[in-house]
């Protein structure tokens, strides 16, 4: 059975919360990579910013 | 997209409300049924007639034999004069009651309504046992689609009340003899009891349905813990450790193997 499938019988024959249909119909590995990506821009940014203040420090 | 989900919705808000206003004309006219063949006639009025005639007729030939009989008694006429008047009297009714009992039953056979003798014990038959039917269709196609509306619900319950009483009110009239009680009483007394047994009736068959959803409830709050374990608990801790450095491959593998699991115990509810 397709995972749509399954979802659609679970929330037809259970009447399961929308908010859990909605989690179950997301990829987890879809959004554990989305986060990643996040968490790497937010590094890289964060590197940047390290990167400017050293440089500051060297200029003083 | 959403405006067309809106536009679905309406749609099933007006289908809802059509089925609403049906459901209560069913259930006014499924009361109202059985109860339609009271102010008919029991007996077709030509047959009626003919059955007065016929008794007219009898009347006229035994009062005739009267007559005779007194005369004898008078002295106005011999003992073999009145048993020949009398034999021939006594023969012309039985050829009467013959060609008249033949004519009453080509009558009643001509007046049949879909074989029943009057449209009174037809409608009886006929609108009685209706409702039942399509009682179960409507029952069938709610089935389908019933969801908790606040209206729809309490159409079904009216209908499904007034079926029950129905139900009852006959089953109680058919096995309980009427010369019990005075018929007023006995009348008020098979409403009052079609009355109690429907509440228990249907608060019984309520009792079982909820048993089910509680059952549906207890599925619900897993499927609550599952997607609660995967979204706060799985995603975070492997986020945690793909963050500090452990090896991609061998989260993913892990992810991926609990996925599998997940959906494979889903399937399993789902079916």
């Amino acid at each position: 059975m397709k995972k749509k499938e399954i979802i659609k019988r679970l929330y037809r024959k259970f009447l399961i919360d929308k908010k859990d249909k909605k989690l179950l119909e997301e990829s987890l590995q879809e959004k554990i990579k989305k986060d990643i990506e996040k968490a790497d821009a937010i590094l890289k940014e964060l590197y940047i910013e390290k990167m400017l203040l050293e440089n500051d420090i060297m200029n003083l | 997209m959403t405006q067309e989900k809106t536009k679905n919705q309406i749609l099933m808000t007006g289908k809802n409300k059509v089925y609403a206003i049906l459901i209560f004309i069913g259930a006014l006219f499924f009361s109202i049924a059985p109860f339609l063949h009271i102010n008919m006639p029991k007996q077709h009025i030509e047959i009626k007639n003919l059955k007065k005639e016929i008794n007219k007729q009898e009347k006229i030939f035994d009062n005739t034999i009267l007559e005779k009989r007194l005369l004898l008694k008078n002295n106005q006429i011999s003992s073999l004069e009145f048993l020949n008047i009398t034999d021939e009297i006594t023969k012309n009714k039985t050829l009467y009651i013959q060609k008249s009992n033949s004519e009453l039953k080509n009558l009643i056979n001509s007046k049949r309504v879909f074989g029943f003798k009057t449209l009174r014990t037809f409608t009886i038959g006929f609108f009685v046992r209706l409702p039942y039917l399509l009682f179960s269709f409507i029952i069938l196609i709610l089935s389908f689609n019933l969801k908790k509306v606040k209206y729809l619900s309490k159409a079904l319950n009216f209908l499904i009340f007034n079926f029950f009483f129905i139900s009852f009110y006959h089953l109680v009239w058919f096995l309980w003899d009427s010369n019990d009680l005075p018929k007023s009483t006995y009348y008020i007394a098979i409403a009052i009891i079609s009355i109690i047994f429907s509440f228990s009736f249907i608060n019984l068959i309520k009792y079982f349905n909820n048993k089910d959803s509680i059952f549906k409830e207890k599925i619900r709050s897993l499927v609550s813990f599952i997607t609660f374990s995967r979204e706060n608990i799985v995603k975070e801790l492997a986020l945690k450790a793909i963050l500090n450095n452990v090896k991609d491959d061998k989260i993913n593998s892990l992810i991926d193997k609990h996925e599998d699991e997940m959906w494979k115990t889903l399937e399993k509810t789902a079916e």
